[in-house]
């Protein structure tokens, strides 16, 4: 029986869509309930099961089966906005009456609260974790195998001597313990330790990392004043809808409905100059941290003499060149001869040829 | 009074809801069986002709008797940022198939997957050297002076490049959805259209290079799925769970999934360049492009050409493509249009049904 009151009608949508999810992965969860990931929610077990029973099958199957588990928790949080703003215009919609101040003052509370929740998920510490990530992770991986032997190689000292540039352990390892003294200073190595230098490195480093979260936080805020301008557009497609006197009844419609209208508002957005500058300013802002995050590691490569990305990318460089060189002299040496019909190139060029 | 128009009932909600897990269950059993070889694409038998620094160039097995084959070879060159398999997706949506069909003997540059150690390969490689290579080595092979080109979207800015540039190797040129004047959209600009060109002319190209060296396919598909963010990224795989008991539409959808998120990474060196100069510079219409030190001039290109768009094309705007027409020296410029957008002018069905009769044709008329 059609509902009159959208209110009611729109707490039972929502309350049905939370019970229609969790009865859905509730029975994948239960049919899953001896997979992995059983104990880390419905959605997480039905995602980890489905790797294990499509283990070994197509590698596109699988990819499809973790984007649909994957987009499951995204399109919820996507349609749970859009139920509350939903709830804050019915009212207005069903009396005739302007919905869009009431609208435009869910948006904005709601552009906050995100805005809000952004400095809490992606304020400094999420940047000064991925620093630390370096300073901790990244680079003991790098450099473990080296510490190890630099540990071994300074054992008759101590670790601290070798990494200020001590180098007595190391001389008497590659002096193979004798008065030889001809490899010992193959064992210097350079000063580990803090400088001005490798100090102004890190300072630019949290610079970077500073305007990173600055232009992160103006890129999610505009992007949370598109989604507000994307639900507008949905009213107002849902006032034609009315208008004509046509119903949703399916849920599924409804989210056809909201991505067709959403992307179309969107879009707009995305192509506005003001969109787009932000957006820059942002991907400008994660490219600047990346070059002086691999500055700064460089900087400890190099001084324990490990390759670095600049120095393998100038060995690219030569090598690209010459093989360009090589390749004009081959042709300018052997020019390729210009086959008329009947000639029988084939066979020659058969051996270089192998079937797919 | 108007009556609020979401009007979901509960019961309709759980039937929904039960419907919905059924499919889910028989597309378990459905996914599960499918192997690498159900899901392949670029499957028209070939052989390998030429390789070389990992591009490759394919022969195909003709489908028609031998007097029937137009004498002028075809070579297929696809874009450097997206794999060749667009082309031959499946058996019944296959470009390279309808062409071999129609009588045309098909050749195909695989530009491969870049590897970082081929990130400084530039422009001017990729013209006057790899394809200018694959060129000589076709004419060699099938004893012609003249070979004809097939562009696939930037493949067919390449190509339009290399036959200004070498055009006593040419004989014919055919463009699709290729963009040329990469400004033409912006005069009667609609928001749906550009995106693409749009993000790039803005992008700080040298940064983007010095970061990422080879730029990935994640990165470029970014202002793909930009152009329709809920659709692309939610709404189409929560449509799939309709098909995942059908088998044919199952693996249709799975191939094209495959060839989308599977395309090689942009070349470091080639990308900038190729933003700078085609995207941000419009070099090729303006007149001021150079390569490999020679300048590249569009009135001295006056072969005949045929060139495809698609009507619905919003990543490369018809008016980007067809402003070939103004700047080509060519008395002998023919444009076609299908009704159809970027991707489904190679997989759509009416492509499949009008495309390759309209090469073939138009080839045939020309005296290939």
């Amino acid at each position: 029986m059609e509902n009159k009151n959208p209110n009611e009608q729109l707490s039972g949508v929502v309350n049905a869509w939370a019970e229609m999810q969790k009865r859905m992965w509730g029975d994948w969860s239960a049919m899953l309930q001896n997979l992995p990931g059983g104990n880390e929610g419905p959605v997480e077990a039905a995602r980890k099961g489905m790797e294990t029973i499509t283990k070994g099958t197509n590698e596109a199957a699988r990819t499809l089966m973790d984007r649909i588990t994957s987009s499951q928790g995204a399109m919820n949080r996507v349609m749970d906005f859009f139920f509350r703003s939903m709830k804050v215009v019915a009212p207005n919609l069903e009396a005739n009456k302007d919905w869009r101040p009431d609208l435009k003052a869910f948006a904005d509370s709601w552009a906050k609260e995100s805005t809000a929740m952004l400095q809490r998920s992606l304020g400094m510490g999420a940047h000064l974790g991925s620093l630390g990530n370096t300073m901790t992770k990244d680079l003991p991986n790098a450099v473990g195998p080296w510490m190890s032997f630099l540990i071994e190689a300074a054992s008759a000292g101590h670790m601290g001597e070798a990494m200020l540039g001590g180098t007595a352990g190391l001389s008497r390892l590659l002096a193979m313990e004798s008065d030889a003294s001809a490899l010992a200073g193959v064992g210097e190595i350079p000063h580990f330790g803090v400088s001005r230098e490798k100090n102004a490195k890190i300072m630019r480093l949290v610079d970077a990392a500073v305007d990173l979260r600055k232009s992160s936080l103006k890129f999610h805020t505009a992007f949370a004043e598109a989604l507000a301008k994307a639900v507008e557009a949905t009213v107002e497609e849902l006032g034609k809808v009315a208008a004509k006197g046509e119903k949703i009844t399916a849920v599924r419609d409804l989210m056809r409905l909201w991505y067709r209208t959403a992307d179309a508002s969107l879009l707009v957005t995305f192509n506005s100059q003001e969109f787009l500058d932000v957006q820059n300013e942002f991907t400008k802002a994660q490219q600047d941290f990346k070059l002086k995050q691999r500055a700064l590691v460089e900087d400890v490569l190099r001084n324990l003499d490990i390759p670095t990305r600049s120095e393998i990318d100038q060995a690219y460089k030569v090598m690209h060149d010459m093989k360009m060189e090589i390749r004009a002299l081959k042709r300018e040496l052997a020019p390729p001869a210009h086959a008329k019909a009947g000639a029988a190139p084939r066979k020659a060029a058969a051996t270089r040829a192998k079937s797919e | 009074m108007m009556t609020f128009p979401i009007q979901i009932l509960p019961a309709d909600l759980a039937a929904e809801a039960a419907a919905l897990n059924a499919k889910l269950t028989k597309g378990v059993d459905l996914l599960s069986s499918l192997t690498d070889e159900d899901v392949d694409i670029g499957s028209t038998p070939k052989d390998v002709i030429f390789e070389q620094d990992g591009i490759r160039v394919y022969h195909y097995h003709p489908t028609v008797e031998k007097s029937k084959i137009i004498k002028t070879p075809l070579l297929i060159v696809p874009p450097l940022i997206n794999g060749y398999e667009v082309a031959d997706l499946q058996p019944d949506r296959s470009v390279v198939r309808n062409l071999l069909n129609q009588g045309i003997d098909v050749y195909l540059n695989d530009w491969g997957y870049p590897r970082p150690v081929d990130k400084h390969r530039t422009v001017d490689d990729y013209i006057n050297g790899y394809l200018d290579e694959h060129v000589d080595f076709i004419r060699h092979y099938h004893g012609v002076d003249k070979i004809a080109l097939f562009g696939i979207c930037q493949g067919g800015t390449i190509s339009t490049t290399y036959s200004t540039l070498h055009q006593d190797k040419i004989s014919h040129l055919t463009l699709t959805v290729s963009p040329i004047d990469f400004d033409a959209y912006r005069a009667n600009h609609k928001p749906h259209e550009g995106l693409m060109f749009t993000m790039g002319a803005d992008a700080d190209v040298d940064k983007m290079v010095a970061v990422h060296g080879n730029v990935p396919a994640d990165v470029l598909n970014v202002s793909f799925l930009m152009a329709s963010p809920f659709i692309l990224n939610f709404g189409k795989y929560a449509d799939v769970i309709d098909i995942l008991d059908d088998r044919p539409a199952l693996l249709n959808f799975l191939r094209m999934e495959k060839w989308l998120f599977g395309g090689p990474d942009a070349v470091g060196q080639t990308f900038r360049e190729f933003i700078r100069d085609f995207l941000k510079g419009n070099k090729l219409v303006k007149g001021t492009l150079e390569v490999g030190g020679r300048k590249v001039d569009l009135q001295e290109l006056k072969i005949p050409i045929l060139n495809i768009f698609a009507e619905k094309d919003h990543i490369v705007p018809p008016p980007c493509t067809v402003a070939l027409g103004k700047h080509v020296g060519s008395k002998d410029y023919t444009e076609f249009a299908i009704n159809t957008g970027h991707i489904g002018i190679y997989t759509g069905g009416l492509a499949q049904k009008v495309l390759a009769p309209t090469v073939a044709n138009w080839m045939r008329e020309r005296g290939a």
